[in-house]
């Protein structure tokens, strides 16, 4: 019943680190979402969770997940030092997360 | 409550919501003694106030009545929401009240139609929005001192991954949302129809003629709230989140051929 937002990231986009960065930052069509402006899109996602008296009305038992899709896994293999600055990218964005809101806020799975 | 508990609660009120609904649409249809109805095409005549559902931009001025409006064109009634377009998100709650001391002896079946006028979507300016709400509720003054409520709600912010959910309000955790199913954002019309029985604490919901789930919850409310029973029907609406921005779109939704029926409780 919980079907979760999944965003796709093709491994044939991870040509270099720039690319990446364009690539991730567009995932969520929110400026600037995973740097400048990450605590704001925080604080927009975990209106239902962050259980506040201003944000009350919003409490939910199912809170917002993104999960990353990243296809072609066996090309994205290949690039070993791209992976891992996809996998940084993730984590900057779950260790803020983690800090507000005490869990990771987005998933990655792997297909081919 | 755990979330296996209210699962369980929540089986057995759609297991009998539907024979609700059936049987409270087959007893409207005959018009049976002792029914009331009440039911225009618009909204014309009902009360809006301020929900709770609001945020405040830093450096923005509070959000007074003046940032939300509701207007009856005869055939519809517009809600609106944040209609300055300030960094607010902003709540319109515009809703029918009776006060009536018999009102938990009746079974009480609501028809709405509502629309979107709009499509939300992240480049969506200078609409957009976050939620629309239609709700049933009594509140029991006198004796218990309990909001018994029936809610839905239609997540409507773009950017959050649960866009498109229908959510029922429950008495979980306190109070808070449980999702039952989604509905595509369209500009098309759509038809809700709640019902709500206190002696059997039982729901039902029909949304385009499918059935979704619905929960039967009782909510504490302050001290300050008085002593006499009120049943409200409410359509509501919340303008998007704003975040730090100092502008934010407007939220704009179309109410119409609303049907209020008090059917007595056999």
């Amino acid at each position: 019943m919980n079907e979760r937002a999944k965003r796709r990231l093709p491994a044939e986009a991870l040509t270099n680190e720039a690319a990446i960065d364009n690539l991730f930052h567009g995932l969520m069509d929110f400026p600037g979402w995973n740097d400048a402006r990450l605590d704001e899109w925080i604080d927009m996602v975990a209106l239902g969770e962050a259980a506040t008296p201003a944000t009350a009305h919003f409490r939910t038992l199912e809170p917002e997940e993104f999960v990353l899709e990243l296809t072609n896994a066996d090309l994205a293999l290949t690039r070993p030092p791209l992976l891992a600055h996809l996998l940084r990218r993730i984590a900057k964005v779950n260790q803020r997360y983690q800090e507000r809101l005490g869990r990771p806020i987005l998933s990655l799975v792997v297909s081919n | 409550m755990q979330r296996r508990e209210f699962i369980k609660l929540v089986g057995a009120t759609v297991a009998g919501g539907a024979t609700l609904y059936d049987w409270a649409t087959s007893q409207a249809a005959q018009e049976v003694p002792g029914q009331r109805v009440y039911q225009a095409a618009d909204l014309s005549g009902w009360e809006m106030v301020l929900g709770d559902g609001l945020y405040t931009a830093p450096n923005q001025p509070p959000i007074t009545l003046d940032d939300i409006s509701t207007t009856h064109w005869g055939d519809r009634s517009e809600l609106r929401a944040n209609r300055w377009q300030r960094g607010v998100m902003a709540h319109n709650i515009t809703f029918k009240r009776f006060i009536d001391s018999g009102a938990l002896a009746f079974t009480h079946l609501c028809d709405f139609a509502f629309r979107l006028p709009f499509v939300p979507a992240t480049n969506s300016w200078p609409t957009n929005a976050q939620t629309l709400e239609i709700s049933l509720a009594i509140w029991d003054g006198g004796a218990t001192r309990l909001d018994y409520t029936m809610a839905l709600q239609w997540i409507l912010n773009p950017w959050l991954s649960s866009f498109g959910a229908i959510r029922c309000w429950t008495n979980s955790n306190g109070g808070a949302w449980q999702r039952v199913g989604s509905l595509t954002p369209d500009t098309n019309w759509h038809t809700v129809s709640l019902v709500f029985n206190y002696q059997q604490q039982s729901t039902a919901m029909v949304i385009d003629g499918q059935s979704y789930l619905s929960a039967f919850a009782g909510t504490a409310k302050p001290a300050t709230w008085g002593t006499e029973m009120a049943a409200r029907l409410g359509a509501e609406i919340i303008s998007i989140y704003p975040g730090a921005n100092s502008t934010a779109p407007y939220h704009i939704a179309e109410f119409k051929n609303w049907r209020w029926v008090w059917l007595p409780t056999v």
